[in-house]
């Protein structure tokens, strides 16, 4: 595994605070994940009441059997995670979580604006503020960002079958 | 020879799946695969199933059959094999998880001006390979895929969960969270309208999710994505990779035959553990090259530019990814996130591996696709010679142009599979999960196969138990019912009893392998 061996460059002399605890604390990420999983399962359990079922008969199973089945299964599994954890990994500094927000933020961003937008604007931009957090000089990154969303549009549109959506103002 | 009966004699044979494969269109398309495989393979970080799940939407808009669909997705697998390895020699970082191993010879080779002969023996090595693997699958697919006439419901609930068992098990380096994230699939699988009540089950009241969720978008979510997300906090590569360059890529024949011993147990080596469901080309790869360390490592050669350590590992990594074929196409049971993306598509095809033979039910799609195995390898092996030093040119596109293409041409893939800015919102999502799957050692490839066989495993789940009145038994009722039981039981605890017995040793090579690709 790759991880941990290159944390970001910011923050490679300071004290990762979240993995360079007390010896506690090192089986924290396992014992979150499996409260999390906990949770979906009686969650996933309890929302087989919420399924409108119609009964004809009386068959011995229905669209609730096994989801309350996998349910059960995966809290039980849950439990067995929270109680034998293994070690955490080494969690990113600040500036890496801050960065990782920003790129899913973006990513959820170009879902919206992809309709009004059009798909060359809309990718240029997606692909600029990418290359940006990976540290690309803005002034290559630009041309090439607007120049590559050109030619993907081109291709899909005239050689594949797919449709890219235009945006308001009709453009590409 | 009985076992080539239904080779030769079916109304669809591999002769017309030659002719089929060998149209310009599909001949073009394989070309095309290997090409972009090769590229994608060359490509740290970016693997095989990242490569087939982006390239699945955008085919689907080319408007091809299904079987040139699946000839240029196959392509591109084998293509990554080949790919994979060029930057394990001439970089000393493996492509793909498979050609971790090539590193500690082929490197070396580099390193003492033999780039050329190491890239020329691992090119002729996986083509040996992947010829004999096809040749392996045409022997065993038939007859193996015979014992899935005589399943019935229960046994092919039990069939699916075999195939959970095998991919949790040894996906990653915990057994609970391999279980954990293949029952994580299974419930995404449950997600959209029931087919058989029509009951709609947690959409959130959102419409469009009551066709469930498409799992090519989750793959693509989960894989490439989070793949970003990863490299985005480890910053591999720049642009000052340095790399070794081949000057002519060649071997003599002297070198050829001294190697050919190696590439040979290499190739069979590979191809049974790719037989083993579960287990994919990098375990092959790292087995073959401890076994033939033993085996012909006399003088202490190995490690320091042995030209055999670099036959063995790359004969058996191409030679594993065609025997894992024989698992998927006959029980369904796919070896690894690749196969399991690959067992998607068939689904969607309307070919089910494991719930009926698909040698019988679907000739000219599996007789077609096994000839352009051939043809595909040919290709590589043509490709590579002369292209190698092309194909590495594209380690100097910057991580920062290269991280921003991939992540677009996924969005844009995935947009054009509904038209629906709901997916990207949903693929994101998953890039996340995957992102934190990933750091918290989380297999990723059981999710996808939970979700793609979910749906089955409910229905034989349902079938089972209204033919049985309820019975749970009706699960262990029957030889083959017990016999998979078994297979679950073992698959589940072998590698545990295994790890006890050696220490450790043998979980940590499948989990450092990085098995879950």
């Amino acid at each position: 595994m790759a991880n941990g061996s290159a944390q970001t460059p910011p923050s490679a002399g300071q004290s990762d605070p979240s993995s360079v605890d007390s010896g506690k604390a090192r089986h924290t990420s396992d014992r979150v994940l499996g409260f999390l999983c906990l949770a979906l399962a009686v969650w996933y359990v309890f929302e087989t009441r919420n399924f409108n079922v119609i009964t004809f008969g009386a068959s011995p199973v229905g669209p609730k059997t096994l989801p309350t089945l996998v349910g059960i299964v995966f809290g039980l599994l849950a439990l067995v995670l929270i109680a034998k954890p293994s070690e955490s990994p080494a969690w990113g500094s600040a500036t890496a979580w801050s960065q990782l927000v920003a790129v899913v933020a973006t990513s959820f961003m170009f879902g919206q604006l992809l309709e009004p937008l059009g798909f060359i604007v809309a990718s240029a931009i997606l692909a600029i503020v990418i290359g940006l957090f990976f540290k690309g000089p803005i002034r290559k990154l630009a041309p090439l960002a607007l120049v590559f969303a050109i030619v993907i549009a081109f291709i899909f549109n005239n050689w594949l079958e797919l449709r890219l959506p235009t945006g308001w103002w009709g453009g590409f | 020879m009985t076992a080539l009966t239904p080779i030769f004699a079916a109304d669809f044979n591999l002769w017309d799946g030659f002719v089929a494969a060998l149209t310009l269109e599909n001949l073009l398309l394989a070309v095309i695969g290997c090409l972009l495989g090769t590229l994608i393979g060359v490509l740290p970080g970016i693997g095989p199933i990242t490569g087939v799940a982006i390239l699945f939407p955008i085919t689907l808009g080319l408007g091809l059959g299904d079987a040139s669909t699946l000839i240029l997705l196959a392509s591109v697998y084998y293509g990554t094999q080949y790919g994979g390895s060029t930057t394990s020699i001439l970089l000393n970082v493996p492509g793909e998880a498979s050609s971790v191993v090539t590193t500690l010879d082929g490197y070396q080779m580099a390193r003492q001006g033999r780039a050329g002969q190491a890239l020329a023996i691992s090119a002729i090595g996986s083509f040996i390979a992947g010829i004999g693997a096809v040749i392996g699958l045409m022997l065993f697919g038939p007859p193996l895929a015979e014992i899935t006439i005589q399943f019935q419901s229960p046994e092919k609930f039990m069939v699916v969960i075999l195939a959970f068992a095998t991919v949790s098990s040894l996906a990653g380096k915990s057994l609970i969270k391999g279980l954990l994230a293949v029952v994580f699939g299974v419930m995404l699988a449950t997600v959209g309208t029931d087919l058989q009540t029509g009951v709609v089950r947690y959409t959130f009241g959102e419409l469009k999710l009551q066709e469930g969720l498409d799992f090519v978008i989750i793959a693509i979510g989960l894989f490439a994505v989070s793949e970003v997300l990863t490299l985005l906090e480890d910053k591999v590569m720049g642009e000052d990779t340095v790399f070794v360059k081949a000057d002519r890529i060649w071997v003599s024949f002297k070198e050829f035959m001294f190697s050919l011993g190696a590439i040979i147990r290499g190739s069979f080596i590979g191809f049974f553990i790719g037989l083993l469901p579960g287990t994919g080309a990098s375990v092959a790869g790292f087995m073959s090259y401890g076994l033939e360390r033993r085996f012909s490592d006399r003088d202490g050669t190995f490690g320091k530019g042995d030209i055999r350590g670099v036959a063995a590992p790359e004969s058996a990594n191409n030679a594993a990814a065609g025997g894992s074929l024989v698992p998927l196409f006959t029980l369904g049971i796919p070896g690894s996130g690749t196969t399991a993306v690959l067992l998607g598509i068939l689904i969607s095809m309307g070919v089910r591996p494991g719930s009926g033979n698909v040698f019988e039910d679907s000739p000219e799609l599996i007789w077609t696709l096994i000839a352009s195995m051939f043809i595909g390898n040919a290709i590589l092996l043509l490709l590579n010679f002369p292209l190698v030093n092309v194909f590495v040119q594209i380690l100097k596109i910057p991580t920062w142009f290269l991280m921003p293409v991939i992540l677009v041409i996924s969005y844009i893939g995935v947009y054009s599979v509904n038209n629906s800015a709901l997916d990207i919102t949903i693929m994101t999502i998953f890039g996340v999960i995957g992102y934190f799957a990933r750091k918290m050692d989380v297999p990723l490839a059981p999710i996808l196969l939970g979700l793609i066989l979910g749906d089955d495993l409910e229905q034989n789940f349902r079938r089972s138990l209204v033919a049985d009145d309820g019975n749970y038994f009706t699960f262990f009722d029957g030889p083959l019912n017990i016999g998979l039981a078994i297979g679950v039981v073992v698959i589940l605890f072998l590698p545990q009893i295994l790890d006890k017995l050696r220490g450790g040793k043998i979980k940590e090579e499948f989990a450092d392998s990085g098995a879950e690709v």
